[in-house]
């Protein structure tokens, strides 16, 4: 090859000196104009005595959330209510939904991504399980000041704040529901089986023995497995876990306890459940357990008993739910969580519902708009499309008198519940981690792969592994 | 090329390279120093990721999952090259037969698939594949009494792999093809008039002939295998338990399910490092079968 063809290296050095110089100055120009308008808006706020800009220019705030249909409605209900009230009142925020994906999985995926990447929304549906690692990792507006200030805080059931709370973070309204066995009534009735609390496990071990015997449903359906997620954690494990009483985080020396001979009484549970076929194993390797579990097999009487909360009076089996159940509340009711003591007791389960991103564009106005979205009045148009669970408010039912009526009074009951129901906050850096390990867990003892003893020495082996022993820790 | 054009030559070049440096070389220099790390995409580690030097790969080859995830992988690409190679062979076989009828309709079903986007077959084989009566396959064994399958529960591998066969086997089809359209009409005659049957010109003389085909062909399928994501992901999410957990999604798992950047791309780069080795080995022997 000719010298002449060739790219020599100072061609090419020089070349790439007169496009690099031209790109970055490309790129400069529109930094320095946004850094100017950035300056600009400084200014402008430096100015005005509140935050809320002086010339009422529109502030526009995204809201993401799950693209769901019900979900979507009520999102939409709360997004107009308050567009309309920020117009009457001459305030400059204003809300755009934007929607993510519908499944939890992929939601949680974008979350995190948009979240780490600096480009999450400014207000932001979350799940509990994400809670602590959000807040821990900064993504989550610190509400303590606006919430304490705010009058309608009072009125939120003591119970629940703390499930707002992360490393002294007040993070967002909390919201809860109640976590118990549902139970097919007519099924037990008519088998002769008695449809009485069980107090103990062992009472509950001899009513599924009794399902077994005397009726062709499947005794007990609760989550475990790695096929129904943090599910298997959220909607099973650890109220399982809780009725031993015993330590699962150690706040002292901040440490998850991954071995304890509680939890080995909790991992005994699920061994007892499926040694004695009581357990539905197949369904919960299916790939959608609940499918078979909560919308085939329990609406058709084909088991007997499943784990869940308020969601599922409407969502599963209420008349628009997925697989409904004619004559609802007369066949099904509900189990408190037998303990080893024999005090059974009700799960009150919760969690923020949404929160504000630390990197909104404006905190006031995002927290303007949560007041909307918690306020009785949203709450109240909501009330006929969707309800998922009791409302958080001691006095929503006097602004909304159809709370106490609707879903049978489900959801009202529910709410009186929490002062007497049992809470533990979740809200630790690595549950997601845990929950997972759990649902391993759960799936070699539901396959017989690994006894109660050795799926918990797997366990904490692993936790202490990928948690780290600084936050795992062996009794 | 004159001395003007020999001068605009690299500013044509320049940003395809600086795009190349850019958007890939730089990204794959982070990934290996991020796998040194614990940087999380939540948790405290968001905010203060240290490095931890081979931690992550020493707790990598410790992982009982993460080998059966390799395990996995390597099963789901020796059966997928095995069935799409059979079947990509039939149907290059029948095409280029100069008298078969329906040559264009069997082609059409073939190729079909390729340009339906990965995550979309997924979707559209999750339900055929659906468990109880409402899977399209169930409904069929259905009208012939045949109990309904939980065909991604009971055969999650098989379950993969027939997707990916439905998927890809159009690609092995018209590398094959355009091998069998390029081997000399004389040879083939030539060995009818010997006597050759058509199994014995099959395996003498068109096969050993195609090598290279095929060779390049299992080159970039096996890359395809090893990465696969989006049609498991689609279908089965690794599940049921990790029955499917291939690298693809045991690195997308631990990476943006579990938070723990670093070690997912400590797993990532060991996934890049086989598909490499493979790379290596398959352009070793198309070298050798090309002197």
């Amino acid at each position: 090859m000719s010298t002449r063809n060739s790219l020599s290296r100072r061609q090419f050095l020089s070349t790439a000196a007169v496009v690099g110089g031209g790109a970055a100055l490309a790129a400069c120009a529109p930094a320095a104009a946004t850094e100017k308008a950035a300056q600009d808006q400084s200014n402008t706020k430096a100015e005005s005595p509140t935050a809320t800009p002086a010339k009422k220019e529109i502030v526009h705030l995204k809201y993401l959330t799950a693209d769901r249909e019900l979900g979507r409605k009520v999102k939409e209900i709360a997004v107009d209510a308050f567009n309309a009230q920020m117009e009457k009142d001459g305030k400059p925020w204003r809300v755009d939904s934007v929607f993510g994906p519908a499944t939890d999985n992929d939601y949680r995926a974008k979350l995190t991504v948009d979240a780490a990447a600096s480009t999450i929304a400014d207000i932001f549906d979350i799940y509990q399980t994400d809670l602590a690692d959000f807040a821990a990792a900064g993504y989550l507006m610190d509400l303590r000041k606006y919430l304490e200030a705010w009058p309608e805080w009072g009125q939120i059931y003591d119970v629940l704040k703390p499930l707002g709370e992360f490393d002294g973070k007040l993070v967002g309204v909390p919201g809860g529901s109640t976590m118990t066995f549902f139970v097919r009534k007519d099924v037990l009735e008519k088998a002769g089986i008695s449809t009485e609390q069980p107090k103990t496990w062992e009472e509950f071990y001899a009513r599924c023995d009794q399902i077994k015997q005397k009726t062709d449903a499947k005794p007990v359906g609760i989550p475990g497995g790695t096929a129904w997620g943090g599910g298997s954690f959220e909607e099973g494990f650890k109220m399982v876990w809780l009725s031993f009483n015993g330590p699962i985080y150690d706040e002292s020396d901040q440490k998850w306890v991954v071995s304890s001979p509680t939890l080995l009484k909790a991992f005994a549970v699920y061994e007892k459940l499926t040694k004695s076929g009581w357990l539905t194993v197949d369904e919960l390797l299916a790939t959608n357990p609940w499918e078979p579990i909560k919308y085939q097999e329990f609406p058709q009487g084909k088991c007997a008993i499943v784990t869940g909360g308020e969601w599922q009076w409407t969502f599963d089996w209420g008349p628009d739910g997925a697989t409904p159940i004619e004559g609802l509340f007369e066949k099904v009711m509900r189990w408190e969580w037998p303990t080893e003591d024999g005090k059974p007791f009700t799960y009150v389960d919760g969690g923020v519902g949404t929160v504000i991103s630390s990197k909104t564009v404006d905190a006031e106005g995002a927290f303007e708009f949560i007041k909307v979205q918690t306020s009785a009045e949203v709450g109240c148009k909501q009330l006929p499309i969707y309800i998922g669970g009791p409302s958080a408010f001691k006095d929503f039912a006097n602004s909304c008198p159809d709370y106490k009526t609707i879903v049978n009074g489900k959801m009202y009951e529910a709410s009186q519940l929490f002062g007497s129901g049992r809470v533990y906050s979740f809200n630790k850096v690595g549950l997601e981690k845990i929950a997972d390990g759990i649902a391993k867990a759960t799936e070699d003892i539901i396959t017989q792969k690994k006894t109660a003893q050795e799926a918990m020495d797997s366990f904490a082996k692993d936790m202490i592994d990928i948690l780290g022993p600084e936050k795992a820790k062996k009794l | 090329m004159t001395r003007a054009q020999n001068r605009f030559l690299p500013l044509l070049l320049f940003p395809s390279l600086l795009a190349i440096f850019i958007f890939m070389v730089l990204p794959a220099l982070w990934t290996i120093y991020v796998s040194f790390t614990d940087m999380a995409l939540a948790g405290p580690k968001a905010l203060n990721m240290t490095f931890i030097g081979l931690k992550n790969y020493v707790r990598l080859f410790s992982s009982e999952d993460f080998y059966h995830s390799v395990v996995l992988t390597l099963e789901y690409s020796i059966f997928t090259n095995i069935g799409q190679f059979v079947i990509g062979i039939a149907a290059a076989l029948l095409i280029s037969r100069r008298v078969f009828v329906g040559k264009n309709f069997l082609m059409a079903v073939i190729v079909l698939p390729m340009v339906i986007p990965g995550i979309t077959q997924a979707l559209i084989w999750s339900s055929m594949l659906g468990s109880q009566e409402f899977g399209t396959l169930n409904r069929l064994l259905g009208l012939i009494n045949v109990a309904p399958v939980l065909w991604t529960q009971a055969f999650p591998m098989f379950s993969i792999v027939l997707v990916n066969l439905w998927n890809n086997s159009g690609f092995a089809m018209i590398l094959f093809l355009a091998g069998l359209e390029s081997i000399p009409q004389e040879l083939l005659e030539a060995a009818q008039m010997d006597g050759a049957s058509g199994w014995q010109q099959l395996l003498f003389i068109k096969l050993p002939l195609i090598r290279y085909m095929v060779l390049l062909w299992l080159l970039l399928n096996t890359i395809g295998c090893l990465g696969m994501f989006d049609l498991v992901y689609g279908l089965t999410r690794g599940g049921p338990g990790n029955a499917t957990e291939l690298l693809g999604i045991y690195v997308y798992n631990r990476g943006f399910r579990f938070y723990e950047l670093g070690f997912g791309s400590a797993a990532s780069l060991i996934l890049i490092f086989m598909s490499l080795a493979l790379s290596f080995l398959y352009l070793r022997l198309m070298r050798v079968e090309l002197d």
